[in-house]
Order: C-alpha cells, then sequence, then structure tokens
C-alpha cells in the first residue's frame, strides 16, 4: 500500500510571501486512483483536509458578509495574497519551472460591497491546472499595480476593470475607458451605481 | 532601384466599415503603403450583459446568453448553462449530452462557413461566399426545425435541453452530414490552388507562439502557430471522451494556416456529428432529456468557472453566486476580446490591404468583444 505523501504545492511560494491558500483540490494516492503524469509532477498532494482550511478561514469571520464566496467549482487552487505582491507572484508563477503558469486566462474583478475584488485566472498549459490569484483592493484607496507588462492581455483587461469598476492600475500604459463614452459619469458595475431610466 | 520616397499618413478605417464585422474603428499609420501601428478602437456594440444579468433572475438572463455571440449561440449557452449546473450539482442526462454536443458541433460548422465566405468576401472573391451558405442555410433548417430559431436559439436549459430530437431531424442531419463532404471537397478545390488567393495569403500575418501566450490567444489562431491546446482533449466535456477526432495544428503560423485549420475543423466536426447521429439513432426510445430542476426559484450559491472550446477560442463564464435569486456578478471572458489585441502585433511592416486579410483571419466577432 502506497503511503500518502504529504506535499505543499505551494511551498516555496508560501516561503517568499505572505499568501493564504483558500481552496486546493484534493487528491488521494491510496484510493486507488493512479494519479497521472500531471499530478505526479505537480506534486499536488494536499497536507489537510478541508475541516482545516475551514478553520483557517474563520480567523476572519467578524468581515464576512454575504458576498464573502469561497467555494468554487470546478476544484481549482485559489489563493489570497495581499495586493502589494501582485507583481512578484505573478512574475513568479509565470517564469518559475515549477509552476509555469504562463497564460493569464482572464481578470475578474466584483463588487463585494465592503471592497473591491480582483481574481486572477493563471493557467497552466504544462500541467494542465488552472489557478485563482485573489486580491482585495480597499475602495477608499482604489488602485493596484498594472500587470500589463507581465501578461500583454492585461491591457486591456485592465482597462475594461477601470472603465466598469474604477479601479485605477499605476503605470498602466493607456488607462482611458473602453467600454463606455468617454464623457460618462460612473462606473457602472459597481454596486451602488444607480441606474436610470433614459427616456 | 531608387527608394521611393514615402509620407507617412494616419487613416480611419471603420467604425462602419464591411470588413469589420460588426462595428469597429481601426487608426492605422502608414508609411507610404506600409502599415506602421494599428490601434483598435472597440465599445461600439457594448450592451451591458454583464449588468443585465445583476437586474435578473437566473431563468430571465438565459434568453439574453445566446446574443454574446450571435453566430454561435449554442457555445455561450452551454457555458452559462453549465456553470449553474456546476454549482447545483446537476447531473444531466446521456441523452441531453450528446443532443448538446451535436448541437454545438453543428454550430461551430455553421459559424466557420459563416466566416469562410466573409473571408473570402475580404480578399475580393464573392462566388465562395454564396457556397458557403448554401451550406449554411441548410444547418440553420435544421436548427430552425429542432428550436424553432434560426439564430438565438434559447434551447438549452437548466438540466439539460428544452426540445426533444426527433426522427425526422435526425435524417435531415444525417442527409445534409452525407452531402457535406462533397460540398466541402467543391469549396477546397475552388479555393485551395488558387494562384491570387495563395499570394494574399501565404507568409502573411505571422503569429509566433510566444506572442500567441503572451495575449492569450486560444483556438484556431493558437493551433495555426503550432500549439495543440483544445479543450475538447485537455479537459473533455460532455461526450468528448467517448469520440473519436483529431485536433489539427500547423506550424506556419501565417493566414493561409488558420485558413487551412478552419478547413480541417469543420472535416473534423462532421465527424463528430456522425458519431452522434448515430448514437442518437439507436437510442430513440430514450425520452429522458432533462433533469427536473425548478428554474424558477434557483438559488445556487459559491463561484462557478465554466469553459467551453468555442468556434472563436476558449470561452468562459465565471459566476459568483450568492445565494439570492439573482447572480451576483457574471463576468464573460469571450476569445475574440483577445484576438483583437494581436492585430497590432502581427499586422506591422505588411501592407494595408494585407491588414484586412489579417483581420479577417483572425475570425472576430465584435458583439462578442465588446459583450
Amino acid at each position: 500500500m502506497i503511503k500518502i505523501r504529504e506535499v505543499d504545492l505551494f511551498e516555496n511560494l508560501k516561503r517568499k510571501f505572505d499568501i493564504r491558500i483558500e481552496n486546493c483540490p484534493r487528491m488521494f494516492l491510496d484510493k486507488g486512483n493512479e494519479l497521472n503524469s500531471v499530478q505526479k509532477d505537480m506534486k499536488c498532494i494536499v497536507k489537510r483536509e478541508y475541516s482545516a482550511f475551514d478553520e483557517h478561514l474563520t480567523d476572519d469571520t467578524e468581515l464576512k458578509c454575504d458576498t464573502e464566496l469561497n467555494h468554487i467549482k470546478p476544484d481549482i487552487y485559489l489563493l489570497r495574497v495581499k495586493k502589494e505582491d501582485i507583481r512578484q507572484i505573478l512574475r513568479y508563477l509565470k517564469n518559475s519551472e515549477e509552476y509555469f503558469f504562463e497564460r493569464l486566462d482572464c481578470m475578474v474583478c466584483c463588487d463585494r460591497k465592503k471592497d473591491l475584488e480582483i481574481m486572477y485566472l493563471l493557467q497552466s498549459d504544462k500541467y494542465n491546472v488552472k489557478c485563482g490569484i485573489r486580491v482585495e483592493i480597499d475602495k477608499k484607496e482604489n488602485q493596484i499595480a498594472t500587470v500589463s507588462d507581465i501578461f500583454s492581455n492585461a491591457n486591456l483587461e485592465e482597462r475594461e476593470i477601470y472603465d466598469l469598476f474604477g479601479i485605477k492600475f499605476i503605470n498602466h500604459p493607456d488607462l482611458k475607458r473602453i467600454f463606455m463614452p468617454e464623457d460618462f459619469v460612473g462606473h457602472p458595475l459597481r454596486k451602488d451605481f444607480i441606474i436610470q431610466r433614459l427616456n | 532601384m531608387e527608394k521611393i520616397l514615402t509620407d507617412r499618413m494616419r487613416i480611419n478605417i471603420g467604425p462602419q466599415h464591411p470588413s469589420t464585422h460588426g462595428v469597429m474603428r481601426m487608426i492605422v499609420d502608414l508609411d507610404g503603403e506600409t502599415v506602421e501601428n494599428v490601434e483598435t478602437v472597440i465599445g461600439y456594440l457594448h450592451r451591458g450583459m454583464e449588468k443585465m444579468a445583476e437586474t435578473s433572475t437566473y431563468i430571465q438572463y438565459l434568453p439574453i446568453v445566446d446574443r454574446i455571440d450571435y453566430l454561435s449561440g449554442f457555445f455561450c449557452s452551454y457555458a452559462y448553462v453549465n456553470g449553474i449546473e456546476l454549482l447545483m450539482d446537476i447531473e444531466i442526462s446521456e441523452k441531453s449530452k450528446y443532443i448538446r454536443t451535436i448541437t454545438m458541433e453543428l454550430n461551430r460548422m455553421a459559424s466557420h462557413l459563416l466566416w469562410l465566405g466573409c473571408f473570402m468576401m475580404d480578399l475580393g472573391a464573392s462566388s465562395p461566399f454564396f457556397y458557403t451558405f448554401i451550406e449554411r442555410e441548410k444547418i440553420l433548417d435544421i436548427f430552425e426545425n429542432l428550436t424553432g430559431n434560426r439564430m438565438m436559439y434559447n434551447y438549452y436549459t437548466f438540466g439539460g435541453v428544452k426540445r426533444d430530437i426527433d426522427k425526422e431531424n435526425l435524417y435531415a442531419i444525417k442527409k445534409f452530414s452525407d452531402e457535406f463532404v462533397f460540398a466541402l471537397k467543391d469549396l477546397e478545390e475552388l479555393i485551395n490552388y488558387n494562384p491570387i488567393f495563395i499570394s494574399r495569403t501565404k507568409n502573411l500575418g505571422i503569429l509566433e507562439k510566444e506572442c500567441a501566450y503572451a495575449y492569450s490567444i486560444t483556438g484556431v489562431n493558437l493551433r495555426a502557430s503550432g500549439i495543440k491546446k483544445d479543450l475538447r482533449k485537455d479537459k473533455p466535456y460532455l461526450i468528448y471522451e467517448n469520440i473519436e477526432f483529431n485536433v489539427p495544428i500547423s506550424e506556419n503560423k501565417d493566414v493561409q494556416a488558420r485558413y487551412i485549420l478552419r478547413i480541417k475543423e469543420l472535416k473534423e466536426s462532421n465527424k463528430i456529428v456522425q458519431q452522434c447521429i448515430d448514437w442518437l439513432l439507436t437510442n430513440l426510445n430514450n425520452k429522458n432529456i432533462i433533469t427536473d430542476v425548478k428554474p424558477l426559484t434557483l438559488k445556487p450559491e459559491g463561484i462557478a468557472i465554466s469553459e467551453v472550446e468555442s468556434s472563436r477560442g476558449l470561452m468562459q463564464c465565471i459566476i459568483y453566486a450568492d445565494g439570492t435569486l439573482n447572480p451576483y456578478r457574471i463576468k464573460w471572458r469571450t476569445p475574440s476580446f483577445y484576438n483583437v489585441q494581436i492585430i497590432n502585433e502581427i499586422s506591422k511592416g505588411y501592407l494595408l490591404s494585407d491588414l484586412i486579410a489579417i483581420f479577417g483571419s483572425l475570425d472576430i466577432i465584435m458583439p462578442e468583444v465588446d459583450r
């Protein structure tokens, strides 16, 4: 019988940056399912059970509002990182051979009422896995560093988020509205945007 | 030869230009007739699809979804419906899986055929347009019989499909599929060896692998650069595991490679359709097409990332559901939005008339870009 190897996939990343793992797909060796080559390469046998993660998450229960959404389907890796580190982490995940997340699938922004959140969805074609990196942005501060020099397609993505949510991206080459007209007032996908009837 | 003196010029293409397939503006910097820089201006077709989701219930949003990409509405429908099914843990029946696959593949063929006609029109050949539209018309007739609509189908629903596919429909598809092989042969003979076509497409608009990765290009445009990446093979959804088909790739990276791959993909789709028909014809008595889920009171919770390999590339629908009747946030990742960004990269140094050919070869559709 094979023993469960307890290897933490993001061990190296954790040593370097302050990250919190929110979701990690469960894979077991001793359930009779042979690991395929992808999983062997990634060494992604999870350290703890889900309950342990839940415990970890209850640290900030008072922050929890009706839009604290944490269970994700299908199971992908989900990391919560600090916004100061985002450029370094993305560069690390893209370039290091350990991960090779070399494609930014998309950036999803969401207004969670108390703050704004951006999820960077990364895809590793080499290992065929997906990883979501979540960053919280304070509504008063309302800005984050651009990643358009790391992933080229982030250029238009960031313009879209600026247009619809009003987040400013520091050092973005061409930050202006993309969908709405230039003289438009407000950012339509914010929850406090009031829809007016245009007669 | 003496170097011809050229002037630098800035010209405007669009928003209303036949070759932009919708409303899109390109500001082109020219040196003589050579393209130096292209700036794309998008947003003329923005309809607020994502905002609309927040103000409607899950079932109310369903018919709108087809409008995101009106040439291949089944893919958008599937991405949305599948996201809700993931969140609610709904298992759909085997037969509805087959029906979804066959409709999606037929839709892929219709979309590619329209692309082929319009692309040839961009290059100045008008007769292939009519041949492709004859075939596309047959597919649309099949869809009309099956769903009641020709373009905005609204056919999938949470837990399955709305109507059963009957014997006449299946025979109509079978007839079309058998004849399509010959129709495609005619088309290929008409286009493939045409010297004008070859000289206008070969070694044009080279898209390198690194550039394709940096801009997150998916679908045929990525495969034409020599990267074998297809969601149907990498993470098989529906019944693609049980079906035999190839993913054609090409190393040529140019406009012609994209054309050839789309033709090959038409053949592969036709193969998939034929395998689905065989299964459906042997399971005519199976009436299990929908799982009852009470769609009016759906209250899913969590985040779903639903993916589908649409005719233009990887389409994702990301749903944030907070346990109420309305979606909290829906984000559409549409492939054309990414394809639009590489026009500047791959058209530098070519002539202005080649810009239209390069733009056409990417198969960009504007409602999908602007949403």
